[in-house]
């Protein structure tokens, strides 16, 4: 049974009103991707473009450009294959977070890609390369890009998980070379929420949900925010939910790894938002080398 | 399909009480086993897939300090692995859920690359824990032998259910010609959990390392790195 130990103070419970959303299901064909390449400024008539698909995406790519919807979020990537992450070996990107935030919200709505009320900054991340020889010397650093990530926000509540999110892309030159975009459509309230569960129920969620494994989980972080999945996964409703950031620690080893748990928030939720750990089959033992 | 890739994973979630224990894991099988089956589906080579009390530590070790990894994670092209990590004094170590012979490999007895190893990913904690350029070839410098390159994670990696399908989307990216540094580093960074991805190219020169880190690709299999004389990395923080 894993031990959870508190680090810090928990958060109080919400008081925000907050609703439960049906979400309208992905619209991932010919006539949407082609759509949306024109939106973002590539040929996309009939004749343009070479489109190509497998069971979890459909892509559309012409010249360097590249466009890929995923069929179960309808999270979108669009990448200038020619530019996105590419090191020209002597740029180096200088630009404060501030600055880039701008460069992205402009994109953003140029590009009609979310509204500008209902997102946020959460983070701007750099790319990095550096080179050195095998003993060290003649090192050197240089950054090529920024990638701005802004958060969804819905009734003005942040959206967690690895959707609800837009990132761009900027190189060097401060241009934009791709974005990454996992935002579902809400359609109707499908629920009003009655009141909230304690963040403290949600962390015994998680004690139960990992009953079969062995060691601690330090919390060190809840968050409270609507919950949005990744590029793989079906999503019917968006929920309030809290996230348990934890670290699995022990006590005689500086061994450590971090644990994400998400709970929904509401005590008249839609289902769980974690998967059940699913009991797999053993390995047949290894025949001794 | 140009050239055909032999991989090889191994992943530990459960660990013994006693001399090897750690914290369990529940999600290392999730990653590593995407990647494997998405390599397969893409024509690849499954070689092993070797999980909780079968991964072992000498699969890592080189045959210099009694390991066995000739055999195994150097002999396939690329292998993955994802266990717990942890780094001091330079050194990154794989931890395994029971001592055979071992409880864990240090990198001070891998020499990857010195058979057929050409890519190694190590998706435990720690494969550097900061991006000094003296921490980095400190730590990669001397285990890289012949392997290109080397992805990892800055400091500590999340075990989450949330990112389980790392493992098959890079396995996609790489497959449909998506450079390996660039495809790793990109899709093992996550805003979200806070993984910080790192990607580190061997080269014989200044030249070839970035070459390397920019370019290469599953096709660049048999462009043999003939002597680590330069690292060149990526990583996005």
């Amino acid at each position: 049974m894993a031990d959870i130990k508190m680090a810090g103070k928990l958060i109080a419970t919400p008081r925000v009103p907050a609703r439960i959303y049906r979400l309208k299901p992905p619209s991932v064909n010919e006539k949407a991707i082609r759509a949306l390449a024109g939106q973002l400024g590539m040929r996309a008539d009939a004749r343009a473009g070479r489109l190509t698909s497998d069971e979890d995406k459909l892509m559309f790519s012409d010249g360097n450009l590249q466009l890929t919807m995923y069929r179960a979020s309808g999270g979108i990537r669009f990448i200038d294959r020619a530019r996105w992450q590419v090191d020209d070996r002597e740029s180096d990107l200088n630009i404060e977070d501030a600055a880039a935030t701008r460069l992205a919200q402009s994109y953003i709505k140029k590009n009609d890609l979310a509204p500008g009320d209902q997102m946020k900054f959460f983070k701007a991340a750099r790319l990095r390369v550096g080179e050195a020889t095998e003993g060290g010397r003649e090192a050197s650093e240089r950054t090529i890009d920024v990638a701005v990530a802004m958060r969804r926000l819905v009734d003005k509540i942040p959206v967690e998980g690895p959707g609800g999110q837009v990132i761009v892309y900027f190189d060097h030159e401060k241009q934009a070379t791709g974005l990454e975009r996992i935002w579902r459509d809400t359609d109707v309230v499908f629920r009003r929420g009655q009141s909230y569960r304690t963040p403290q129920s949600a962390i015994d969620e998680m004690a139960e949900h990992f009953r079969s494994k062995q060691g601690t989980i330090e919390v060190q972080e809840v968050r409270f925010g609507y919950f949005e999945d990744g590029w793989h996964a079906k999503q019917q409703y968006l929920q309030p939910a809290y996230t348990i950031f934890g670290m699995l620690t022990s006590p005689d080893s500086a061994i450590r790894k971090r644990t994400i748990y998400v709970a929904t928030a509401l005590t008249n939720a839609v289902g769980r938002i974690t998967p059940r750990l699913q009991a797999k089959p053993d390995q047949r033992a290894r025949p001794a080398a | 399909m140009a050239v055909q890739v032999r991989v090889g994973v191994e992943w530990v979630n459960n660990f013994h009480s006693g001399a090897c224990h750690q914290n369990d894991l529940s999600y290392c099988d999730d990653q590593v086993e995407g990647f494997y089956n998405h390599m397969g589906n893409h024509g690849h080579i499954k070689v092993f897939d070797w999980g909780n009390d079968n991964a072992w530590e000498t699969d890592f070790r080189h045959p210099d300090f009694g390991g066995d990894s000739l055999n195994w994670s150097d002999d396939v092209h690329f292998c993955m692995v994802n266990d717990h990590g942890g780094n001091a004094n330079n050194v990154v170590s794989f931890y395994f859920a029971n001592a055979h012979t071992n409880c864990s490999v240090s990198s001070t007895k891998m020499r990857l690359g010195k058979k057929n190893l050409k890519w190694l990913a190590a998706l435990g904690c720690d494969a550097v824990l900061n991006t000094n350029a003296d921490h980095i070839v400190a730590v990669w410098g001397g285990p890289m032998q012949g392997v290109h390159i080397v992805c990892g994670y800055i400091g500590t990696a999340a075990d989450s259910w949330w990112t389980a399908d790392l493992g098959e989307d890079f396995a996609d990216d790489i497959c449909g010609g998506d450079t390996i540094a660039g495809s790793w580093v990109s899709r093992a960074y996550s805003f979200w959990t806070g993984d910080e991805s790192i990607a580190i190219a061997a080269g014989v020169s200044r030249d070839d390392a970035i070459n390397r880190r920019e370019n290469e690709r599953l096709d660049w299999r048999d462009l043999n790195v003939a002597s680590t004389n330069w690292l060149a990395w990526k990583y996005r923080t």
